[in-house]
């Protein structure tokens, strides 16, 4: 009986390991394994540790990292903080300006990432409505450091949507016993969201800081459509780097180094962060 | 002995009218499919198989440009496989990996050049006549080691386009009447054009955000100042020439003579920078001219003339940068002589006509004529502007060619943005460029 229920467990469990073995265990074994190696889609030739010493020699990427890094410096504060407040706020609303107010931000999440980009351009053109509010001509996309807090100001108004509605979900599991108790022993709204909500938020706060870190220094998608990483390389970052490495200038091996170091960056990243939020 | 050999020649007349007629030997019927990997191959026609350009509306997804209009005549099935460009070759590049390469291939050449060696491509053998009627500078890009290893096809170039009317409104016309003309007259004419209109009317649109063009449009500015890219197979840029040519266009952007944010400025600025009618001049192909622009607000037309790029205090010729395609046949075909008909067939005199009419090209080969374009008075003083000043090495020949190419953007870019001088923009591409030339 024991043995009958192990094979259906591990048959059950077969698609998943095979899915899991083929499309992500198997490309991060053979990612690490072309690091190795000077790869087009041609040849392949070991090279040893080659293309990490040419990547620490490299300006170019150097820089990339240091923006991949700088944009997750800007965005993750405000994309984890900004949305909780939000949803603080709106959780106190009446339940049809609450919904009003997560369609509105949830808008962009649900709009394809080319549509929001066309609108932006739209916007950020020399004489486009932004500048013609502002009175003022900022090169948005042309001119550094302006492309990259263009790009952040999309990245943070694209990204905030999902994060209101995991938010407002977490609040409403918070017992409202909790708030009337306050309500009666004289508390603020306030304090209420400063002793009740921020406490018993913060398992959320951690997990979402965690996974913007994850997300947002893989930034990609923006710079690569609306700068091409420039100007003059002000806006490209790490994963776009890899993309232009390897697609680009065809060397898989190269990219495939920059990957790597990209992770193990990420990785330290994350278990340091998981462990200060253990900690508290 | 007499008998005897009158009996072995009376065996051997009956011998042979005994004998059935050895069967014709006729070339067996090709009905495989040929594989043509072009880029655009999901196109719409733009013009028909005479050369007659289809009106924006009348263009349909129904009529596309490979299928039914350039392999039309073709006498054999052809898949067309569509490698959409961003001046990257990556997705042939997966094919010929997975074994699974075109037959023949035919692209811009700056594209085709990456495959058109021994390594990749069957080596082409033209009849001496066939040879003869193509122009010498046109086969020297695909020569490779005493070889010919792909065919060049019609070629655009890099014209400056100027806005006749604009010029006229302020009594400049007789410095464009001649093709001819100097930076300190061009900076005359936006002297003139600023001063009567305002500072939000420009010289130049110089963009470089690297949407593509920006690097064919600065060409012209280098020309202008002698400059070159290449010498050689190697990158030459950092010459006082080169730095001048660059200072000079650093000089536009700082000083209102371009138009303002050049560094995020795209190709389609450039393109409709004409049809605002508040630019004395830009970039584009002689095509661009056979016809009066249309106003962008529908208010009427401008006529535009084709010029030299202005020459700088001592230079005598600005060569024009030249873009031409080409076509070869991968070696690893199952149908070489098929294949190398198709790609003939594609070349063949008929169709670079049809092209060279329609789009105002340049044709590589002699028997193309004149006939097709010879009252269409923008190729005509285009073919006059290159034949007098030759044409700019663009390093279109290199095998690494895409690759460097990528690397020119973010040079404007530093530059229009005061990020880097031009001497530091320029170490870093020659460091940059010469680096993934040696590899």
């Amino acid at each position: 009986m024991k043995n009958n229920n192990q094979l259906s467990a591990w048959l059950f469990l077969l698609p998943g390991i095979t899915f899991f073995l083929l499309f992500s265990a198997f490309p991060i074994f053979r990612s690490i394994q072309l690091s190795f190696y000077e790869a087009s889609v041609m040849s392949q030739k070991f090279i040893g540790l080659k293309n990490y010493i040419d990547i620490f020699n490299s300006p170019r990427i150097m820089n990339a990292f240091a923006n991949s890094g700088k944009f997750t410096l800007l965005i993750v504060p405000i994309v984890t903080f900004l949305p909780l407040i939000i949803a603080a706020i709106g959780y106190r609303m009446h339940k049809t300006l609450q919904t009003a107010i997560r369609f509105a931000y949830y808008i962009p999440v649900i709009s394809a990432g080319p549509i929001v980009t066309m609108i932006w351009l739209w916007l950020l053109n020399p004489s486009g409505l932004i500048n013609q509010l502002l009175g003022k001509q900022i090169f948005w996309l042309g001119s550094n450091p302006a492309a990259f807090f263009a790009i952040s100001m999309i990245v943070i108004s694209v990204d905030m949507g999902m994060t209101i509605i995991i938010y407002s979900a977490a609040m409403t599991t918070i017992n409202t016993e909790l708030f009337d108790a306050a309500k009666i022993d004289g508390c603020t709204d306030i304090q209420e969201d400063w002793y009740i909500t921020r406490p018993l938020m913060l398992p959320t706060v951690g997990f979402i800081f965690f996974i913007k870190i994850i997300g947002i220094s893989q930034i990609f998608l923006y710079p690569m459509i609306m700068t091409g990483g420039g100007p003059n390389y002000g806006t490209n970052t790490a994963v776009l780097e890899i993309y232009y490495q390897a697609f680009r200038y065809g060397k898989y091996g190269y990219a495939s180094a920059i990957g790597v170091l990209f992770a193990i960056a990420i990785g330290t990243i994350g278990v340091m962060q998981r462990k200060f939020f253990k900690e508290r | 002995m007499k008998r005897i050999t009158i009996l072995i020649l009376l065996m051997l007349i009956v011998l042979s009218a005994c004998t059935k007629d050895e069967p014709e030997i006729t070339e067996a019927e090709f009905t495989g499919t040929l594989i043509l990997g072009v880029q655009g191959g999901d196109r719409p026609a733009a013009f028909n198989r005479n050369g007659v350009i289809i009106p924006k509306d009348e263009m349909s997804e129904e009529l596309l440009y490979w299928r039914d209009v350039i392999l039309v005549d073709f006498p054999y099935e052809v898949e067309i496989r569509n490698y959409a460009a961003d001046a990257t070759t990556i997705k042939l590049d997966a094919d010929i990996a997975g074994g699974d390469a075109p037959d023949v291939y035919w692209d811009y050449l700056g594209r085709v050049n990456k495959y058109a060696n021994s390594k990749y491509a069957m080596p082409i053998n033209l009849t001496f006549e066939e040879l003869d009627d193509y122009l010498p500078s046109s086969l020297a890009p695909v020569m490779k080691e005493g070889e010919l290893y792909a065919l060049p096809g019609s070629a655009w170039a890099a014209m400056m386009i100027v806005n006749k009317t604009l010029v006229d409104s302020v009594g400049m016309g007789e410095l464009i009447s001649d093709v001819s003309w100097t930076i300190d007259e061009f900076l005359m004419v936006v002297n003139a054009v600023q001063e009567k209109y305002g500072s939000e009317y420009y010289g130049f649109p110089l963009f470089a955000a690297g949407t593509g063009g920006d690097y064919w449009s600065s060409f012209g500015w280098l020309a202008s100042f002698g400059a070159k890219l290449y010498e050689n197979g190697r990158i030459v840029i950092n010459s006082p020439e080169g730095i001048a040519a660059l200072e000079f266009m650093k000089f536009m952007s700082d000083s209102g003579i371009a138009m303002p944010g050049a560094a995020g400025l795209t190709y389609k600025a450039n393109l409709t920078a004409m049809s605002n009618n508040n630019v004395i001049a830009c970039s584009n192909s002689s095509a661009a001219v056979k016809l009066p622009i249309e106003l962008i607000d529908g208010s009427g037309f401008i006529d535009a003339v084709i010029m030299e790029w202005p020459r700088a205090p001592g230079i005598e010729k600005v060569p024009v940068a030249v873009g031409p395609d080409a076509g070869m046949v991968f070696a690893s075909t199952k149908h070489p002589v098929e294949a190398m008909e198709l790609l003939r067939y594609l070349n063949s005199t008929e169709n670079q006509r049809m092209t060279v009419s329609a789009n105002g090209r340049f044709a590589s080969m002699k028997s193309v004529g004149i006939d097709a374009v010879k009252d269409n008075p923008s190729w005509t003083q285009a073919t006059d502007i290159i034949n007098r000043n030759g044409t700019f090495d663009t390093g279109v020949g290199l095998e690494r060619y895409a690759e460097v190419r990528n690397l020119w953007p973010p040079v404007l870019q530093s530059i229009f943005t005061g990020e880097l001088t031009v001497q530091e923009a320029v170490d870093r591409f020659v460091e940059e460029g010469t680096a993934i030339l040696e590899e």
